[in-house]
């Protein structure tokens, strides 16, 4: 005879012992982790497709993302000559820095009182008010615009854009929301494009610009001024207000002595005699 | 432990039984086998990541089942049914069943 | 905080994590509460599944019986079964959810086979489907359905 007896079975053999939030942050860290180092490949990929992109083709982003906006900005009669000074400096530099064919060079003034110049894509270099006013002789000027000449010379804007396109393209593709996220960051108000060259850039931008200064001038004197007013500004104003391009450089002090170095390896001489800047870009310091 | 597909053990007969036990797990492989497996899709043939995945997942179901079957007292499963499903896409939820009983 | 200001999409989900780990955590604590007392109750009602009732003197009547429960799954097991797909495993947070459903089926399959006067139920079965499929998102919702055969003794 067959008995039935219906027996109870103990809790928790289907259900797996875990702890739900546990796994949550465990594998909210490792996605994290993955998409970080996946977004962290495609921008050295990317960097690396982006500074062996055609100038064309650069020139052709340039003109899509800049030029429409530059031509809607209206430039008093004063800033239209100070840009026109400006843009002379850098005719004279440019046959100095060995750009690359098809690149021209081309100079914004912007009346901003920061201390500040950046190169951007297809050769545009912005230098803004704040830093002509602080520049005591056309050398001094020369030595930071032919640096930011040099980024673009170097194709570092152009590496910058392709990293970190290619890394939104990346994420944004994995995340599902391409446009808002690369739009925020290319010309967004913390738009990545505009900064951060990394070191190793800088100090060939450096080197790069000082080459031009000599072979301009004859000598290196005033080229590490720029440097000097950043070591000066650190004391004061650095935490928040301190302009950009000097907190996101390599220390300054070290870049003056890798300049020394570099001038006197080279044996341009350190000093000799400065030429003053153009009246009207003089008159702005007078009057800030 | 005994387990079988069949109503009974041959030669051997059931004194006591303990009611149905199951086991089941839900598993999923991990994105790149999806993705290998979503290009093996054009071409055909065997999933070896998927067959691995239910194979894994239906050896955990027994084992789960025959937990609850031990923890009954039962010394064999008998008429054993096995049920796939998706509750979710890539991922394969396997239940076996089956009731457990004593034999001699 | 900030970042959450800027990023509403970021804040939903959040708020959704939060309300889907609490209430859904309530929900289940719940129903394994009412399923345990349940099982009690239909504790003498044996569930089998073989084919062959025992031999009675008098054949029994027989009556087919069934149970079906849809459960879904809250916000933040999905969630964490999402991410959990990306690196493959174990889905745990599903398989509360199927140990609930087919718990409930069985349950009422139980029900049924006491509202007819049955006292056991033979050759059941298990059906497992999922509801709402096809979309992108699959949502982890399932239905289960328990079936056998009630087998009404007769004096």
């Amino acid at each position: 005879m067959v008995k039935y007896r219906n027996v109870k079975v103990p809790e928790g053999i289907n259900v797996s012992r875990h702890s739900p939030l546990a796994e949550l942050v465990i594998l909210s860290a490792g996605v994290v982790a993955l998409f970080g180092l996946l977004g962290l490949a495609a921008l050295l990929l990317g960097s690396t497709l982006g500074r062996y992109m055609p100038v064309s083709w650069e020139n052709r982003l340039a003109n899509a993302v800049f030029e429409e906006r530059l031509a809607a900005q209206e430039a008093s009669e004063s800033a239209v000559a100070v840009e026109a000074d400006l843009q002379a400096l850098a005719d004279r530099l440019a046959p100095h820095m060995n750009l690359p064919e098809g690149l021209r060079i081309t100079v914004h003034y912007v009346d901003d009182a920061a201390v500040n110049a950046f190169a951007t894509l297809g050769g545009h270099v912005f230098i803004l008010r704040g830093l002509v006013q602080r520049m005591p002789d056309e050398n001094a000027l020369a030595m930071v615009m032919a640096h930011e000449i040099a980024h673009a010379g170097n194709r570092d804007v152009a590496a910058n854009l392709g990293g970190v396109l290619l890394m939104q393209l990346v994420l944004s593709t994995t995340f599902g929301s391409a446009p808002e996220l690369a739009d925020q960051l290319i010309a967004g108000p913390n738009s990545l494009l505009l900064k951060r060259f990394g070191r190793e850039a800088e100090s060939r931008a450096d080197a790069d610009g000082l080459a031009a200064v000599a072979a301009l001038y004859g000598h290196v004197g005033g080229a590490a001024t720029f440097f000097e007013i950043a070591l000066e500004q650190a004391g004061e104003t650095m935490p928040e207000e301190g302009p950009e391009l000097l907190s996101t450089h390599p220390l300054s002090a070290n870049r003056i002595a890798a300049m020394r170095d570099l001038a006197r390896q080279r044996g341009w001489p350190a000093d000799g005699e400065r030429t003053p800047l153009p009246p009207l870009l003089a008159a702005l310091g007078t009057d800030g | 432990m005994i387990i079988s597909t069949l109503e009974t053990v041959p030669g051997r007969s059931v004194i006591e039984h303990l009611g149905i036990v199951q086991g089941s797990t839900v598993r999923a492989k991990h994105i790149g086998r999806d993705i290998a497996a979503s290009l093996k899709n054009i071409v055909g043939g065997e999933l070896r990541g998927y067959t691995e995945l239910l194979s894994e997942a239906r050896d955990e179901a027994l084992q789960r089942m025959i937990e609850q079957a031990t923890s009954k007292g039962a010394n064999a499963v008998v008429n054993i049914r096995f049920s796939t499903s998706s509750v979710t896409q890539g991922a394969s939820e396997i239940l076996a069943y089956g009731s457990a009983v004593v034999v001699e | 905080m900030e970042i959450l200001l800027h990023n509403v999409d970021l804040l939903v989900v959040l708020v959704l994590l939060i309300v889907g780990y609490s209430f859904g955590r309530l929900a289940e604590w719940r129903h394994f509460r009412s399923i345990r007392r349940r099982e009690d109750e239909y504790g003498d009602l044996i569930i089998v599944t073989s084919k062959t009732p025992p031999a009675m003197n008098v054949p029994p009547e027989t009556t087919l019986v069934l149970g079906s429960a849809v459960i879904s799954v809250d916000y933040f097991k999905r969630f964490v079964a999402n991410l959990r797909k990306i690196f493959g495993g174990r889905l745990g947070t599903y398989e509360s959810l199927l140990d609930r459903a087919r718990r409930e089926a069985l349950l009422r399959m139980q029900e049924d086979a006491r509202f007819v006067g049955a006292t056991m139920i033979f050759n059941a079965r298990f059906e497992t489907s999922s509801i709402s499929k096809g979309a992108k998102q699959a949502v982890g919702t399932i239905e289960v359905l328990a079936y056998g055969t009630g087998v009404i003794p007769r004096a």
